[in-house]
């Protein structure tokens, strides 16, 4: 399966506008042709990415401190 | 101690007030609050007090986590201090928690008030959420159930993440300080698509760094999204205010997060649908157009056809036409022919009349024949040559 990493909204959002196209019938045959492999070809890819099943957890090592409280302030 | 030694008022000051910050250290002293005031706009002064004595309290206005109001039950950390300068003994104040709902709930109003007043809950701020993002961090306690609560229904629902944990304290005097350093540092030095900040359920007083004024702060000015999914569905706290978007629990911020593969599959297959069905009736179509256009362009043929057969009449008619005035021409040819025939010279020899030549020119009168010249003369039927005398 192709594998879409890092693309996935850009690929999703090309695909909803090969989509609209189509719906809207804003297509002559030649680009539809183009276009519709285009389109099954993101479906493909993006189908490929949701097989994914693992997620990757990183836990922060670091102590996290606002500023220091407490400094030499007086009246 | 060494009774020879005279100290300065400085000195002696500085002293005692070392003495009682390493000897005792920090201490937590609950008690209800008097006199609050703000010096100079930033100097931070109140008492504490019980039925029987009162204790002065110091602090920075930009330290302070809660708004203060006389009557509230507090409790302060902080350590033993004298003022340099007055030698006056007070409480250096680090962290100030409410005790009971009273406290707290005043606190959260008069901060919501504030903070609503200064247009920090406004629309117009919240940052739209990712539809689709890959980096997710979470601030949280890495003890809590909120936090596995949370992994557990964003592995359900989507793959392919890096989940960054910032482990911070949720409840208790170091809370806001690593809550508000977590957004932070998400934000400069671990970018991520999308924050998670959230803990479980609690009292008032449990949630109360989540309705401290740092952290409301601290999640407004964040550049990265953040949900908040502090506590249950009741629970509201004002980082829910600032926050760019509420869940109402823990794991209702991880569905607030990414979406179900299961529904990205179903609506992959409805646009996959979408564009075969579309394919299918532009097809329909044009084979339609094309039907429709063979046959008005048989019915052309047809037409033009019927020309070419009036055309094809009329040439042939025209070709009678010309074949009659051909003969009609070559009659005429013929009679003119003949007439010139007639008109011939041999013609006229035959009626008896002869040609007469000398030297081959033909003569016309007798001037210029000369004696001896041989004369020609042709007839009808042969020639005689003659000598003139």
């Amino acid at each position: 399966m192709p594998r879409l990493k890092g693309n996935f909204v850009k690929s999703f959002e090309e695909l909803e506008k090969i989509v609209a196209k189509f719906e809207e019938g804003r297509i002559d045959l030649d680009e539809a042709l183009v276009e519709f492999e285009r389109g099954l070809k993101l479906v493909e890819g993006l189908k490929g990415r949701l097989k994914e099943v693992e997620n990757k957890v990183v836990v922060l090592k670091k102590q996290f401190k606002s500023e220091e409280v407490g400094g030499e302030v007086e009246e | 101690m060494d009774n020879e030694r005279i100290l300065s008022v400085s000195e002696f000051n500085r002293l005692v007030s070392d003495y009682l910050e390493q000897g005792l250290g920090a201490v937590t002293v609950q008690g209800e609050v008097t006199g609050f005031r703000v010096a100079r706009e930033r100097l931070v002064y109140f008492e504490l007090k019980d039925e029987r004595a009162r204790c002065l309290c110091f602090s920075l206005t930009h330290e302070m986590a809660q708004p203060l109001e006389d009557g509230m039950e507090v409790k302060v950390t902080g350590v033993p201090k004298i003022f340099q300068s007055t030698g006056g003994f007070h409480l250096r104040v680090q962290a100030v928690e409410l005790v009971g709902e009273g406290a707290l709930q005043k606190a959260f109003f008069m901060l919501k008030n504030k903070l609503e007043g200064e247009g920090l809950f406004e629309e117009r701020w919240k940052i739209s959420l990712p539809r689709f993002p890959e980096r997710i961090g979470i601030i949280t306690s890495p003890t809590a159930a909120a936090y596995t609560d949370i992994l557990r229904r964003l592995n359900e629902r989507w793959g392919g993440l890096t989940i960054t944990l910032a482990p911070v304290a949720v409840q208790g005097a170091d809370a806001v300080g690593e809550i508000t350093g977590a957004v932070k540092y998400l934000n400069e030095s671990n970018p991520v698509d999308v924050i998670i900040l959230t803990r479980g359920g609690g009292s008032m007083e449990d949630l109360q760094a989540f309705n401290s004024e740092p952290v409301a702060r601290a999640v407004f000015a964040s550049k990265i999204p953040i949900i908040a999914g502090v506590g249950h569905e009741r629970d509201v706290t004002l980082v829910d205010f600032v926050a760019d978007a509420r869940a109402s629990t823990p794991t209702n911020a991880a569905e607030l997060v990414v979406p179900h593969r299961r529904e990205i599959i179903q609506n992959l297959a409805n646009k996959e649908a979408t564009l075969v069905e579309a394919l299918e009736r532009e097809l329909h179509e044009r084979a339609h157009q094309i039907s429709r256009m063979l046959s008005s362009a048989w019915h052309a043929i047809e037409f033009h056809m019927q020309e070419v057969k009036g055309l094809c009449a009329r040439f042939q008619l025209s070709l009678s036409h010309i074949a009659h005035i051909q003969l009609r021409f070559e009659e005429r040819v013929a009679q003119l022919s003949r007439r010139l025939h007639a008109l011939s010279p041999k013609e006229t020899l035959k009626r008896g009349y002869s040609i007469t030549r000398v030297k081959g020119a033909i003569v016309r009168e007798a001037t210029g024949i000369l004696e001896g010249d041989i004369m020609e003369t042709e007839l009808a039927k042969g020639n005689i040559n003659s000598k003139v005398m």
